[in-house]
């Protein structure tokens, strides 16, 4: 798989604080990666180191192939866009004035681009009024233009949807899906709004305490919260002989336990397992979702 | 760093700040030509026929107010870049931020720059036809208006320096404002100190019917040695040499200053470049 963005043993520490510990991490190309973490966990510091912002106390991290510390990591950051906590544009520009200035600060050869941006991000009739005089969510997407004024290959946001109404929600999680789908642009996008989250991301990555604790596709995932029946027996080999006759999908796992993905009727199950000299302990219907999913994995310990 | 000046012009262009301080000193470049008129008018009508009020006079003001105004702008121009968080959009796109730190000062330096030569405009344009023309020769006006020039890309360079590396625009302004007002009233203070002449001359009075002369006497409160040479830095100073030049206009201000000025700007840009390029942004 080829990665647009991987980090090494990445570390930032502020004085005595840890903010990242040795964070490894792995964005795949064309992927929308979701990036999950409590408050403080780390998000926008590993958002802020790969974005320039910031330098880390250890570790490095490699940008389309590219090291942090090579000297050609400024030229590979041309190809990468972002808006990182707050919408970074000024405030008394317009919007089209805004992105004349992005468009020189990249030195583009041409403005003619910008009406089509505008239109992409549905800012395309807010003439004269001024930055200032937006919505929350209209900033967010002027930010987003702004991040994409250079063309880019690879998008970061950081909390894209925060303090957004719920129209202004639907509005950003739709562009981010067309930005990945029609222009192949890869977004890494860190979020603690699981249920939004969940709607757009190809793949997760789960921050604690400033480092990766799973990595994991969204289809690893779904399997990972499928609903299903964990059942444990005195011995699986029975099992697996029982629900193959069944034809069902199943999985097993340690300790004579295992997952069946179909509503089953247990009395049935229980007496073929009978037949076959095993006994059905328990059996546990299960029901996970991203956040509850989330919860398990980093604990539902305190918030910082 | 073109592509960051040709954005940045863009948006001098388009600042407010700026249109405001061009204002300030096109208006009172303005009103010390009409205000020099008006008291030429007075005197004149008191019995004064041959009073006159030169422009050299009103011409030689813009320092003053141009340190001022350019600490209020260069806090609110580059302050700006961190309350809108645009600076993150010059480094996400990989500009160095050498190159970041220059192209900011670079600004700053030509808005002083046009600062100066507003009021100089206007202060010629309408004290001409009211005041007449400079008395002071040429070769003297230039070198005031560059050494003027050079300390305001002086102070200039400090006030882009803590507004560089200050990410809180308040702060900024608060400091650079307070700053301006503190050099300026520092130099008014160390002029003072140091034009007190070293020997009272010798004086006669009338005592008892008889005139007596009283010597000369030395000044207990003259300056002298490692003190006086400490003073005499601070007075050289960008900000506080503003009242050393007022001061020699008809002499011509010593090259010391103007040296002094570059020195200040390249310290300040040195250690702003250094200090910005650690410097850990939100």
């Amino acid at each position: 798989m080829e990665y647009v963005l991987v980090t090494q043993s990445l570390s930032k520490h502020y004085k005595n604080f840890k903010a990242l510990d040795g964070l490894t991490m792995h964005v795949p190309r064309g992927s929308i990666y979701g990036f999950v973490g409590r408050n403080g966990a780390g998000k926008t510091t590993l958002i802020r180191l790969i974005c320039g912002l910031q330098t880390p106390t250890a570790g490095e991290y490699t940008l389309y192939g590219t090291g942090s510390e090579a000297n050609g990591i400024a030229s590979v950051r041309r190809r990468m866009g972002a808006v990182v906590e707050t919408p970074s544009i000024y405030l008394d520009l317009t919007a089209e004035d805004n992105l004349k200035e992005q468009f020189r600060v990249l030195g583009m050869p041409s403005d003619d681009s910008i009406p089509e941006l505008l239109k992409l991000v549905g800012l395309e009739d807010t003439g004269k009024k001024k930055a200032r005089n937006f919505s929350l969510g209209m900033k967010q997407r002027l930010g987003i233009a702004v991040a994409l004024a250079g063309d880019p290959d690879f998008l970061v946001l950081d909390e894209p949807v925060n303090g957004l109404d719920p129209q202004g929600i639907i509005e950003i999680r739709e562009l981010i899906l067309k930005l990945n789908r029609e222009r192949r642009i890869t977004v890494l996008i860190s979020s603690h709004i699981l249920d939004e989250l969940a709607k757009l991301a190809t793949h997760y990555g789960f921050i604690d305490s400033g480092r990766i604790v799973k990595e994991l596709s969204a289809r690893e995932l779904e399997t990972a919260c499928r609903k299903c029946l964990r059942v444990q027996v005195t011995d699986t080999r029975p099992l697996a002989r029982v629900l193959d006759g069944m034809g069902v999908d199943y999985k097993i796992l340690e300790d004579g336990q295992a997952d069946v993905f179909a509503q089953l009727n247990i009395s049935q199950l229980s007496r073929a397992l009978d037949g076959e000299g095993c006994e059905l302990l328990s059996a546990q219907e299960r029901d996970e979702s991203l956040e509850s999913y989330f919860v398990n994995l980093v604990g539902g310990g305190s918030h910082d | 760093m073109v592509n960051l000046l040709s954005a940045g012009f863009l948006r001098l262009w388009r600042s407010r700040s700026f249109w405001v301080c061009m204002a300030i000193m096109a208006g009172v470049g303005v009103f010390e030509a009409v205000e020099g008129w008006w008291v030429m008018i007075e005197f004149r009508a008191s019995g004064a026929a041959d009073a006159v009020v030169s422009l050299d006079s009103r011409y030689f003001i813009f320092p003053f107010l141009s340190g001022i105004l350019m600490s209020a702008f260069c806090a609110l121009f580059v302050g700006a870049e961190y309350s809108d968080g645009t600076i993150r959009n010059k480094l996400i796109v990989g500009h160095s931020r050498r190159t970041i730190y220059l192209s900011n000062l670079v600004l700053c330096v030509a808005a002083g720059v046009l600062l100066c030569l507003g009021y100089i405009a206007a202060v010629l344009a309408a004290g001409f036809p009211l005041l007449g023309p400079l008395h002071t020769p040429i070769p003297l006006i230039l070198w005031y208006t560059l050494c003027s020039v050079v300390m305001t890309t002086a102070v200039t360079a400090l006030f882009t320096m803590f507004a560089m590396l200050c990410q809180n625009k308040a702060v900024t302004a608060v400091t650079c404002i307070f700053l301006s007002y503190f050099l300026l009233f520092l130099g008014i203070y160390l002029n003072s100190r140091l034009e007190e002449p070293e020997i009272y001359p010798p004086y006669e009075y009338i005592q008892d019917g008889q005139i007596v002369t009283a010597e000369a006497q030395p000044n207990p409160s003259y300056i002298r040695g490692a003190k006086r040479a400490v003073y005499q830095f601070f007075y050289d100073l960008p900000g506080c040499q503003v009242v050393q030049l007022a001061a020699s206009i008809d002499s011509g201000a010593p090259p010391r200053l103007p040296l002094c000025s570059l020195t200040v700007i390249v310290l300040s840009t040195g250690a702003g470049t250094a200090l910005f390029r650690k410097k850990d942004l939100k």
